[in-house]
């Protein structure tokens, strides 16, 4: 029974990660795509190797609109970007996810720090050995789920996928 | 082959009689050695396990240099395939009584390790770095489960390891309702109050799974260690040091939730603890909860739930250096549980004829002496002097602490002699 049990677990960990990659694919597939301007520098990760650590306009935390307090560490975070020419800048940030948002106007949701706030896209990881690219050539563009969790959907350097 | 033979022929024997079925039972495990013994020496599985080892070194290689020109589909897809191939493998092999439980175990091993290497894949080709402490959960989640259905020590070790990354990654992490003061206390408590409730838990498994048992008590005591021989350094990263003294914000949950699991242990599981003599058991339970108690102390210290009472300066290395008067209790309390936790280890190991015990003890003795030496004398002398003097108390500690274990050893096999 043990034997049997051990051998099904074992197909539930197969199983797990064959969804949780489907599901992530399926986020970069749906949802909306938008660009935004970033800053990125180059750090390693011993699992995962090298990787461009990026800081976004909108990773600054500002008093929410809705209560006018500063966020805490830890607390959630709702960045509303609007479109400004071909990227998307942050209009605000609020403790709640904000209702009535203008035409093509997208809230994400991250997590306070102290200095700064987390969307889960501060790492892009890249190929052993890559150069960073500079800062002003760099934009990311973003696919952001109905939840408002963003994804990376890829890395654009002078309009050119990189890398 | 030869197994499958042997297992209908005994069959055979028991039934017609012609062996007994404890006989049996004894063919079977001699065939397993047997078995064992020549797989390993003979030519041809040497040069078997080096050809295997040099392909699957020259796997890795070649993917590892082309893994940035390989699809991300096929890097899941292979991941996917490595993952039930290692658990695969090692199925089959109980499964087809082949007497290579090591191997199964080893294989299960490694595919418990691929498993958080399969969060790193996944995180690497998506990109994901939202919560890096579910990962370590997630792992441990997944690893639990099987370390418990087949029974593994190895398995039971990583989950041990994954839980315990997890539990200081959680405490590190901001936002977390159990982030806990960002300082070296409160974390090595944690690493306290587990130890001391594997060491109890321990107990409780003694008798249905001796072997996991002891390896859990094995690492109980190697945790427990660590954090008391670190506590015994506690004067300088207390409050009172400018470096690690500053912040205190976050919750004490967790390392009350361990030390709290600690005390559990120690009740529900103590009274299993050195069966062979009582008085041995009550002296360590009450050096268990001796410890317990001191880090309750340093917790309360570190929350600013206890007062540390006045400062005192001390020189050490021409610098001023203020350490409060309850920051230096605390230390003397770990530096005295130290000796006498290894005295116990010593005294355990002599009268229960575990020589281990008596090494591990001699060895925390040794190690104290010549600690508390460079913690105490080696900061208030000249550099030169220091060395020198150190390097006398090394040696005499060396040799006084191998002349007791000698002596030791030598009573404990007289002891048997006469039995």
């Amino acid at each position: 029974m043990r034997f049997k049990l051990a051998m099904a677990w074992v197909a539930v960990q197969v199983l797990f990660f064959a969804g949780w990659a489907a599901t992530e694919q399926r986020r970069l597939s749906s949802g909306s795509s938008i660009l935004v301007r970033t800053a990125p520098v180059d750090p390693r990760d011993l699992l995962r190797g090298q990787y461009l650590n990026l800081s976004y306009e909108f990773s600054r935390p500002q008093p929410f609109i809705d209560t006018g307090a500063s966020p805490e560490p830890g607390q959630d975070v709702w960045a509303v970007l609007t479109p400004a020419g071909e990227f998307h800048v942050p209009r605000g940030m609020f403790s709640r996810r904000p209702e009535g948002l203008g035409p093509r106007e997208v809230a994400i949701l991250g997590r306070a720090d102290r200095w700064r706030v987390f969307y889960g896209i501060e790492e892009y990881f890249v190929p052993e050995g890559s150069e960073t690219p500079a800062q002003s050539d760099t934009t990311v563009r973003l696919r952001i789920g109905k939840d408002g969790a963003p994804r990376i959907e890829a890395v654009l350097v002078r309009g050119t996928l990189w890398p | 082959m030869f197994h499958k033979r042997l297992e209908t022929l005994l069959k055979t024997a028991v039934e017609r009689q012609v062996v007994t079925f404890g006989a049996a039972e004894q063919l079977r495990d001699l065939a397993r050695e047997q078995e064992k013994e020549r797989g390993a020496l003979t030519l041809a599985s040497v040069f078997g396990w080096l050809g295997g080892s040099a392909v699957v070194i020259g796997l890795i290689l070649l993917i590892a240099s082309n893994w940035d020109g390989i699809a991300d589909g096929v890097k899941l897809a292979g991941f996917l395939a490595l993952l039930a191939g290692t658990h695969g493998a090692a199925f089959w092999l109980t499964k087809s009584g082949l007497p290579y439980e090591r191997t199964a175990a080893s294989f299960h091993f490694i595919g418990s390790g691929l498993f958080l290497a399969g969060i790193g894949l996944v995180a690497q080709i998506y990109h994901l770095n939202g919560r890096p402490p579910n990962a370590l959960l997630l792992w441990f989640a997944a690893i639990l489960p099987l370390a418990i259905l087949l029974r593994s020590a190895t398995i039971s070790v990583m989950s041990l390891f994954a839980f315990m990354i997890w539990i200081h990654m959680e405490g590190a992490f901001r936002g977390s309702g159990l982030y806990m003061p960002d300082k070296f206390g409160p974390h090595l408590i944690l690493e306290l109050g587990i130890g001391a409730a594997l060491i109890g838990f321990s107990g409780l498994l003694k008798k249905g799974e001796p072997r996991i048992a002891a390896t859990l008590r094995g690492c109980g005591a190697l945790l427990l260690f660590y954090s008391i021989y670190l506590l015994g350094f506690y004067r300088y990263y207390g409050p009172s040091d400018s470096w690690f003294g500053r912040i205190r914000e976050g919750s004490a949950i967790l390392p009350m939730s361990a030390l709290g699991l600690g005390a559990i242990g120690l009740v529900l599981g103590g009274k299993f603890l050195s069966p062979e003599s009582a008085w041995m058991r009550n002296r360590l339970l009450l050096l268990l909860g001796a410890t317990l108690v001191l880090g309750a102390a340093v917790l309360g210290v570190e929350m600013g739930a206890i007062p540390t009472g006045p400062s005192l300066e001390f020189l050490e290395f021409g610098w001023a250096r203020h350490h409060t008067l309850l920051e230096w209790l605390l230390t003397g309390i770990a530096w005295a549980l130290w000796f006498v936790l290894g005295l116990w280890c010593v005294a355990w190991g002599a009268r229960s004829d575990h020589k281990g015990y008596v090494n591990l003890g001699v060895l925390a003795v040794g190690a104290g002496i010549v600690t508390r030496f460079f913690d105490l004398m080696g900061s208030m002398a000249q550099t030169g002097t220091m060395f020198l003097v150190g390097g006398v108390v090394l040696l005499g500690t060396g040799f006084g602490m191998e002349r007791w274990r000698r002596k030791i050893v030598k009573q404990m096999l007289a002891g048997k002699a006469v039995a």
